[in-house]
């Protein structure tokens, strides 16, 4: 299926796969306004960059000292269960 | 340059979460400088025919110094500041322009149909007469198959939304039924964003 690209419209679909790019300003300016474009009448793609923006914020905050004791070796069994494929998540 | 600017309540940029500095009462708002090279990083504003494509709570008369340079639906400066609020920007002109931009989808759907001999169809749409009733109309059409359903589907979702009070996604809605209104075009949506805009510029005097 080919995909239609209307330089004044963009897919809520787009934008999710764009949204990291763009809260990180490494799109060119055509996407940039497209998905401002976007942003201007979709309300649930706003609150969904809210989101975004906010995990990323508060993220940022943590640093290895801020992990509570045992919570770096539960991590890194998740991850590496996960890599293997067995999904020990806890 | 005099341009207009959308904003969310409180003069906020809505993409940046900057806050602009008002008009006091010694008259205009202060400059504010742009970050960075244009035009990725200027300060962006719209032409009266870009109105539609950035619909928000406050609309804002704006003046951008040069250099000011062309981009895609909008304009960039290297500085700008906010001259006055346009006060006839508010929820209830917001529910008219979405009421206009809604009859505009079921003129085009009537016309729509009509092309492809569904009279019965854009007779029904096209003797209907107040938001509700054409809200119901659009539903029923809309469970129905092939281009009524389409065009029907697109109308009751327009409608959906402005009585939701979501202007801006009435608007966008309308315009993207111009879409199938001409057989899948995508520049109708661009064209149909633009009349929005003169529309929209018409009803404010600007």
């Amino acid at each position: 299926m080919s995909v239609i690209v209307n330089p004044d419209d963009l897919s809520c679909k787009e934008l999710v796969e764009l949204v990291t790019d763009y809260a990180e300003d490494r799109l060119p300016p055509s996407v940039r306004t497209r998905l401002e474009m976007h942003l201007s009448y979709c309300a649930p793609c706003r609150v969904y960059l809210a989101q975004m923006r906010e995990t990323v914020r508060l993220a940022g905050r943590l640093s290895e000292e801020t992990l509570p004791p045992g919570s770096k070796e539960q991590l890194l069994r998740a991850f590496r269960g996960w890599k293997r494929g067995q999904g020990d998540a806890g | 340059m005099i341009a207009y600017k959308f904003l969310s309540p409180g003069a906020v940029a809505p993409f940046t979460g900057f806050h602009w500095p008002v008009p006091g009462p010694s008259g205009a708002g202060a400059w504010v400088e742009a970050p960075d090279e244009l035009p990725l990083h200027g300060i962006h504003a719209c032409r009266v025919a870009d109105l539609a494509f950035w619909l928000d709570t406050e609309l804002w008369r704006t003046e951008l110094a040069d250099p000011v340079v062309d981009a895609q639906r909008q304009i960039v400066g290297s500085r700008g500041r906010l001259l006055e609020r346009i006060s006839g920007w508010d929820e209830g002109m917001a529910r008219t322009f979405a009421e206009a931009c809604a009859w505009r989808a079921r003129d085009r759907a009537v016309a729509a149909l009509r092309g492809s001999a569904l009279d019965a169809e854009a007779d029904l749409l096209a003797g209907t007469s107040g938001i509700s009733r054409l809200r119901s109309v659009s539903h029923a059409l809309a469970a129905h198959g092939g281009l009524p359903a389409a065009l029907a589907g697109y109308l009751a979702e327009t409608i959906d939304f402005l009585l939701a009070g979501d202007s801006a996604c009435s608007a966008y809605i309308s315009a993207r039924s111009a879409v199938v209104a001409e057989g899948g075009q995508e520049s109708a949506f661009g064209a149909e964003r633009e009349e929005q805009s003169s529309l929209l510029a018409g009803r404010l005097g600007l």
